[in-house]
Order: C-alpha cells, then structure tokens, then sequence
C-alpha cells in the first residue's frame, strides 16, 4: 500500500534567465511507517519537490508544468487552496531547517499549538490545550504545561524544533516532511531529535520524507533514498544498496568526499567543478561536466532512470559497467 | 591516477566559468522595470525641467505687476491665471519650482555630507557613539518643523539661512540611518578580514564600510528632499522663507490664502506643483528602496 | 623546538545587554575562560565544539579581531597582546584568517583582483606591476583563471569564493592561518575539493592552520591535534589518532558517537547525551559538562576539573581523571 504517490513531477520556475525546471521527472512512492531519505545538493530540487507536494510553492513564479502527487487516491495538484488546507496538518505536516523562522515570535508556542488544534478539530479550550501538552510531552520537552506560556525567542534550537515536531504532529499526520530538520543544529542535538522522529514513526505508524545533505543522516535514517542532482533523480535504492553498491558517479562521489571518522586518508577524494546554475544547465546528463567516467554519448543523451539491480535503479549511461564493476 | 585525478580537476574547476553579470547593470534594470520609480522620475523630471526651462516657459518677469490684470482666471492668455498684483502665476510657480529645488538641492548636499560624517564616526568608533548619538537625539526630540521655524526665526529670513535651519533639522536623521547601516557593515566578515590584513581606520571606512552603507542613504536622501522642499514651503507660508516678492510655492500659497473664495487657482496651483513633487520624490523612493535595499521594505 | 603560536590563559568576557553611560551590563557572558594551547610550526590544531561554545571567539582574539580581557598571544615568542597599534598592523602579515561564510566575507563592491591585493598595498610589500602577477599567481594557485581577476564577487559560487578567501589570506605569505568553518557553509561537493586545497598550501609554504570547525569528520581529517572546547574551556587535547581511538572526556566520547556515519549497517538508536547546551551567560558551576554528563559524580557540581594529562601529549579537564 502506498501513503503518497508521485509521478512525473515537473516543477517550473519563470526567472529573468526564462523559464527553469527547478524539478525535472522526479517520482516516488511512501508506504506508511517508511522512511524515505531524499538527499542532493543545493539545487538538487529536492525542497522544491517537498514544497509542491505541500502545495506550498508560490505561483507564480512557479508553476506545475506536469505530473501528479497522489495522497490517499487523491491528486493533490488537482486540489484547490481550501482541499489543500485540509491536507496540510492531518494529512502532511512538515518542519522546516529554521525552527525560529517557522514559529511566530509574538505568539506562546502554546497558543501556536492550539490554534493547530483548533483549525482542524472541533474541540474545546481544555481539550486542546490538554492535546498541546500531551504533544509537548511526546516530543520530549521537560514541564510541557509550563512551556505553554513560553514564547519561541525563550527556548534553544533544539527545544523549537521539538516544538515544530509538536505542531507539525499534533493533528496526527499520515505522513511528515522533514526538510533538513537537524541542519541548524548542533550534532549531540541533532541525534537527540533523529532519535525522536524514529521513535515517532515507530509509535504513530506515519510515513516520513526526510531531505538532507547529510548522507551520515541517511544511513542513519532512511530505509530507501533517493539521490537527486539539478533537478534530477540520479539513484535511487534501499539504503544499505545505496551506501554499499553505489552505482551512479554522483552517489560515488559524495560518498567518497565525506572525511570518516574511522578511516585514514591523506587526501579526500573530489567531485570536480561546480554545482550548475539552473538556468544554464549541461545537455545531455546533468552530471556529465564532472564526471570521471564521461563518454561522449553523455553530452548528448539524457539517461533515463532504469533499473541496476533488483529495487535499485540509477540514470547513468554506462550503470551497468558500473555496477559490475 | 592521483597526479591524472588532480588534473582533471583542475580542468574542470578551470571550465566552470563563473557568471558575467554587472552589479550596476543589474540595479539599473531593476529600477528601471519598477513602476513606481519610473513614475516619480518622469515626474520630477517635469518639475525639474520646468525649473529650468522657467524663462522659455515664461518670458514674464514674475515680479512684474500688471494692475490692469488682477485675478484673472486660467486661460489660453494666462495658463494658471494671475494674482492679486496681476503677476502671471505660471511665472511664479515655474520660479518657484527653481527655488524650492534650490533649496532641497542644498540641502540634500549638506546633509550627504554631514550626514555620513556623524553617522560614520558614531558608528564606526564606538567611543564618539555615546556622545554624538545624545546630541542628535536631543535635536531629533523637537518636532521637525517646530525646530525649523524656531532655527529660522531665529536666524532671519534668507535662502541661505532656510538652508542650514533645514540641514540643522534633518542631519540627525540622516546620521542615525548612515550610523545604523555602518554598524552593519562593520559587522561583515570582509571588514574583520581588512583588520587582519592591517588596514587602518581610514582605508577600512572608505573601501569598505561606506561604499556598502550608502544604499539606506540614497533612500534616505529622495525623501530627505521631499521632506525639504515640503518644510520649506510650510515656512515660507508662515512668513519665515525667502524674503516677498521672492517667488517661493510657500510665498505663493500665503499670499493667496486671502482670496481663496475670489481666486482659488493662487493657492491651488503652487499647492498642488508641491504635491506632484513629493509624491515625485516618495515613489521614486520607494522604487530606489525596494531595488537597493530589500531589507528595509520587509520591514516595514 | 618552540611553539609559534602560544596561548595561554585566554579570557574573553562579554558584557550582555545594553552598556550606556548611565547603564551597568546586566551580565558576563563567559565566551572564552581560560584556555590555553601551542600551534607548532607547520601543524594543524583542530579545535571542535557545538554552537556558543567560544572557538570562534578564541580564533578572532588569537588576530586580535577581538580583544581579550586576559591572558596571552605569543607568536613567535612575542605577546602580540602588548604590541602597540602599529606594530601590531605590521605583524599582521604573518597571521591570517579564513572565513566560514564566502558570500559574507568579500566586499562585493571590490574586483577579486582589488581584493586580494589589498594585504599587498597595506604592507606597501610589492610595485603595482609585481602585485598584479602575485594576484594572477595565487589565483592560478587556489584554482581560478587569471581573467576572473576582473570580477566581482557575486559572479562566483561559494567554493569558487572560498578559494578567493584562501587567495587573499596567502597574498603575503603568512605562517599561520586561522580557518574559521571554512567548508560548513560549502555544498558537500565543494568541501572536500577546498579542504584538500587547504592541505596541499599547508604542505607546499609550511603553513600552521588552527582550524575551527563544528564537523569532527572534517576536522579529524586535516587536524594534527585537536581540542575540544565546551562552554568556554577546552575539556580535551590530543593528537587525532589518540582523540578519536580513546577520548577520555565524556563530552568527547558524545560528541564522536553523535555523529552519523555513512554506514547504514551501524545505526544506533540512543542518544550519546540527553539535554540542552546550557546557557555560556549562566554556565553551570563545577564542571560545566556536569549537567548533561553520564558520569556525573557529586564532587562535578561543586569543583571545576584540573587540567591533567594521563598520557603525554594528552589533556583533559575531568573529574574522572584526578591528577597525580
């Protein structure tokens, strides 16, 4: 059974360089209770793909130019702005890098709570402020009924970012969009919050999409991912497949940059170059002006994402060399 | 394979081109795609204009009176009709117009330049900032235009005394903002690198800091000008501007305050050349604040 | 063999809240307190820490961006803390710094070309013609084309401003640089092409880097030594290897188990620590760490650790290792 269904999703943005596919082809599927960790680089499309299916993109300058996100048989691109809001909180929630940004400092993150409550339940004050605290609780902050009455600016990042995982969670979302939600914060914190969406998924059964940079936070995380360049899908696979048998050169790349804590090397490993500019893409494979394993049928043919192994696929000309290799 | 891995990454580094792009350029197209800013500029361009082409516009004299031609309404012989002294009115609005940007002119320069230079010391050394940031709330605690008529009154009425009552009133404000965004800019890491690679206070102040401070002041100097032109008018209305016959929209307006019900065009028209020119300067403003300083739009 | 750079006892202070004339600072924000440790010439020391931690604090005082209420700067056996204004600017060229943020660190209304060249004016080191073709060389060093020279810096991604950085900090040659985040705000891609190109400078002109970061992967990576700093302090110091086969700090051992490994087969599930970084205004007495500590003992919330050192070369500031 599939939570949430994308397919084809093509994102355009009109800028002053013309119009840009931020989002290019990308499709995916979420059961309940998955973790599916979308990782990729600045311009990578992958916020931009979390924030179409949040219905969330400004438009303009940002238009749908093709696909479908279907949530529980629904097509949400089809949905208007009033069927939106009744998905976003019991049906998607999603927390953002930035928790201080997120909240509104003139209000207590108690009253920011409840309003969440009260848009989509009818039920008293008592009930939504008992329903504030539970979440409070749950997410791990200390004396909740106290904190009530605190406003944003009064707590650390770590302690907002529990409380958007508390709003974002507090109508009992079948799915949670975390875009890059440990970025900001410090690594002893970072794992504390990693550990509590687990727990979450564990208890509440939701199905969650993480985005990140970070593969460390993938491997820690997901159990499949996807790898996203410029727009692109470049791999995707189960995460022990993806981390072991990397085949796309990108994957490879990334994960060969990453200084380890366990290994010794005298120099790291580089991709080359720089990442492209939306508006002035490469023809052919995106990647293909940094690639080591480059032929010259990679400047001209975009490479499909086509299946490597079984439930791993990658959109490279030369994968099957690659994955015997 | 390490000595062909580092080349071919030097290749491709060398390949990555970064973008061609002026940074002016780009601030120009930007204004010049903004609405409101190109609005206020043909505007102000009018008034300017008409400034300066006053003696094509109208060869009268505006001080010549012509008794036979008291208060004769606008019309093909007298576009803006003529006063109680039969002066041909456009005469005096177009001449008016010279003086009221003469004097906004002026003050704009002074205030640019004191402006920056109190606000620059107060914001860059943080031991001037206590002491001149006190003098300045001082001056700024008097309404703008009560202090302007009282600095006028007390120096007496000329063209150049309205000037500095006017630079007296506003160059707090403008030291404040130009200190605000300095403190700012101090701030950026490329000035903490400059004091790491040994420059001084001075080269740091104008390579650095003041050329990324002045975009708050452009914004602040197109209103600065409105703000001038308006108190100037206002005290020339109440007999504290350039000494009669001299043609001022204020003079004007004060004058034809008496035959407001007889000739209303007197007041009218030199009040509403006053209106075009502030709402002139705010949009072009606007349009100058949005482009070169996002920040304070957000804000607001 | 001395050290180049040595510090010892350095304290930095901040008055928290507004100071005016007629105003006490309402607090003392304890950034820095009491930290002391040698660069070696040539040498690389890490020095890692979670946010208000005060490691950026200690590598702006160690250039003087920052001016510390105690202790002392030597470089090269001299206390540049006692140096005079001028003396002090000229000293600069051997002492130089690299920023985390590339878009914040260039004066966008310079060329690249003005901008590194600029430490070579100040100095009054080089004739125009011969700082023109010092530019062009340290661009072709650091990996730019001679006719980005021209340019202005939002023409450029952050790894390519990065090494605009690095080119401006090399314009003279200094000994020493301080590497403050250089790679955290770089795109995964970028960071290891910049921090090789940090290695190779540092081998090629014999540069010692004290090199500030938050990722202990990065840091490992390039650091000969490393202190870890909490709250202000440094609460361990030793050579890399040592650090992360056997911390000895708890907070040292959390901090290496929080990271998470590209290895999906390892995955753990419980947090190394629990709690919040407590607040450098209102530090905890005692040991600072004590708070969130999972040896914590009685005598942690009454004594402030000793400074020990269990094994040559390696320090650490914990009740669990007593001295003697």
């Amino acid at each position: 059974m599939t939570l949430l269904s994308v397919r084809d999703l093509r994102v355009l943005f009109g800028t002053e360089h013309g119009e840009i596919a931020a989002v290019d082809d990308v499709g995916f599927d979420l059961a309940p209770g998955e973790i599916l960790g979308v990782v990729g680089e600045s311009g990578s499309g992958k916020s931009v793909t979390a924030l179409a299916i949040m219905g969330l993109l400004p438009k303009p300058p940002s238009r749908i130019g093709q696909g479908s996100i279907h949530f529980q048989g629904q097509d949400l691109l089809q949905l208007g702005e009033r069927d939106m809001r009744r998905i976003r909180g019991p049906g998607i929630g999603m927390i953002f890098q930035e928790p201080m940004t997120s909240l509104n400092p003139v209000f207590t993150i108690g009253d920011q709570l409840m309003e969440t409550v009260r848009v989509h339940q009818h039920s008293g004050p008592k009930e939504q402020r008992e329903r504030a605290v539970e979440m409070l609780a749950r997410v791990g902050i200390a004396l909740p009924a106290r904190r009530l009455d605190d406003y944003p600016h009064q707590l650390s990042g770590g302690m907002r970012q529990r409380v958007m995982i508390a709003m974002a969670l507090i109508c009992n979302p079948k799915i949670l969009i975390a875009d890059e939600p440990t970025t900001a914060l410090d690594v002893t914190i970072q794992q504390q919050i990693l550990e509590l969406l687990l727990d979450l998924r564990d208890e509440l059964g939701m199905g969650i999409v993480i985005i990140t940079h970070n593969m460390g936070v993938v491997a820690e995380m997901a159990d499949r991912v996807i790898v996203m360049y410029a727009g692109k899908i470049v791999e995707r696979a189960p995460v022990n497949e993806l981390f072991e048998r990397p085949v796309h050169p990108y994957t490879r790349g990334l994960l060969d940059s990453i200084p380890s804590l366990a290994d010794e090397r005298e120099r790291l490993k580089t991709i080359p170059g720089t990442l492209p500019r939306p508006w002035a893409l490469p023809a052919g494979c995106r990647f293909q002006p940094r690639c080591r394993w480059r032929v010259e049928a990679c400047a001209s043919t975009v490479p499909p994402l086509g299946p490597v192994r079984e439930g791993h696929e990658s959109a490279c000309l030369r994968q099957q060399e690659l994955a015997a290799e | 394979m390490a000595d062909s891995a580092v080349a071919f990454d030097e290749a491709v580094a060398a390949a990555a081109e970064p973008e061609r792009r002026s940074a002016r350029w780009d601030t120009l197209r930007r204004l010049w795609r903004h609405r409101s800013f190109k609005f206020g500029l043909a505007l102000f361009a009018i008034i300017v204009a008409a400034a300066v082409l006053a003696p094509w516009i109208s060869p009268v004299s505006p001080n010549k009176l012509q008794m036979r031609l008291r208060f004769e309404p606008p019309s093909w012989d007298h576009p803006f009709g003529t006063d109680n002294l039969g002066r041909s009115q456009l005469a005096r609005v177009v001449y008016g117009a010279q003086l009221s940007l003469f004097i906004g002119t002026m003050v704009v320069l002074v205030n640019a330049v004191f402006g920056t230079l109190i606000g620059a010391l107060a914001g860059y050394f943080k031991q001037l900032d206590n002491a001149l940031m006190r003098i300045n709330d001082a001056i700024m605690a008097f309404p703008a235009v009560l202090l302007a008529i009282g600095v006028a009154a007390v120096l007496g009425r000329s063209t150049p005394n309205m000037i500095l009552a006017l630079s007296i009133v506003y160059i707090p404000r403008t030291a404040r903002i130009v200190r605000s965004s300095v403190i700012v800019v101090s701030q950026m890491e490329y000035v903490q690198a400059a004091v790491a690679a040994g420059a001084g206070h001075w080269r740091i102040l104008r390579r650095h800091i003041l050329p990324n401070s002045m975009a708050p002041l452009l914004v602040q100097l197109s209103f600065l000008f409105a703000y001038a032109v308006l108190t100037e008018a206002t005290l020339s209305f109440l007999g504290l501007g350039a000494e009669p016959p001299a043609p001022t929209w204020g003079n004007i307006m004060s004058e034809g305050r008496q035959y407001m019900r007889e000739a209303p065009w007197i007041i009218t028209i030199p009040g509403a050349a006053l209106a075009i020119t502030v709402m002139a300067l705010n949009l072009l403003g606007d349009g100058l604040r949005d482009v070169l300083d996002p920040r304070l739009k957000i804000q607001q | 063999m001395s050290a180049l750079v040595e510090v010892d006892g350095l304290t930095k202070h901040f008055a928290v809240g507004e100071s005016g004339l007629l105003r006490r600072p309402r607090g003392l924000l304890r950034a820095v307190d009491d930290v002391s440790f040698t660069v070696d010439e040539g040498e690389t020391l890490g020095l890692v820490g979670e946010s208000g931690c005060g490691k950026t604090t200690v590598g702006r005082m160690l250039l003087r961006l920052i001016e510390p209420t105690a202790g002392k700067v030597r470089f090269e056996g001299q206390d540049l803390l006692r140096l005079a204004p001028d003396a002090m600017r000229a000293k600069r060229r051997h002492l130089q710094i690299i920023f985390q943020d590339p878009y914040g660190a260039l004066n966008p209304r310079m060329t690249v070309e003005d901008i590194i060249k600029e430490p070579i004016e100040i100095h009054g080191a080089m004739d125009g013609r011969q700082a023109r073709a010092r530019v062009m060389e340290l661009l072709s060093r650091v990996g730019l084309a001679p006719e980005h020279a021209r340019r202005y810096p939002h023409e450029f991604s952050g790894g390519q401003r990065q090494r605009i950085g690095i080119a401006r900090a090399l314009a003279l040659n200094p000994r020493f640089i301080v590497c403050d985040e250089p790679v955290s705000a770089l795109d995964v891609s970028i960071q290891a092409q910049i921090v090789n190109l940090l290695q190779d400078l540092q081998d090629e002109f014999g540069l010692a880097y004290l090199f500030i970061a938050h990722d202990l992967g990065v840091v490992k990576h390039i650091s000969d030594r490393v202190a870890v700093m909490y709250l202000g302090k440094i609460v361990e110091l030793a050579d890399r290897g040592t650090l992360y086969r056997q911390p000895l700090h708890p907070y040292t051992q959390a901090l290496i188990a929080a990271v998470p490994e590209a290895k999906p087969r390892q995955r753990r599930r419980k947090a190394a620590i629990t709690g919040e970084i407590p607040s450098a205004l209102n530090p905890p007495r005692g040991c600072r760490f004590h708070t969130r500590c999972p040896h914590v003992m009685p005598v942690c919330r009454e004594a402030e650790p000793p400074v020990t050192s269990p094994a040559s070369g390696h320090q650490v500031a914990c009740h669990l290792f007593p001295a003697g």
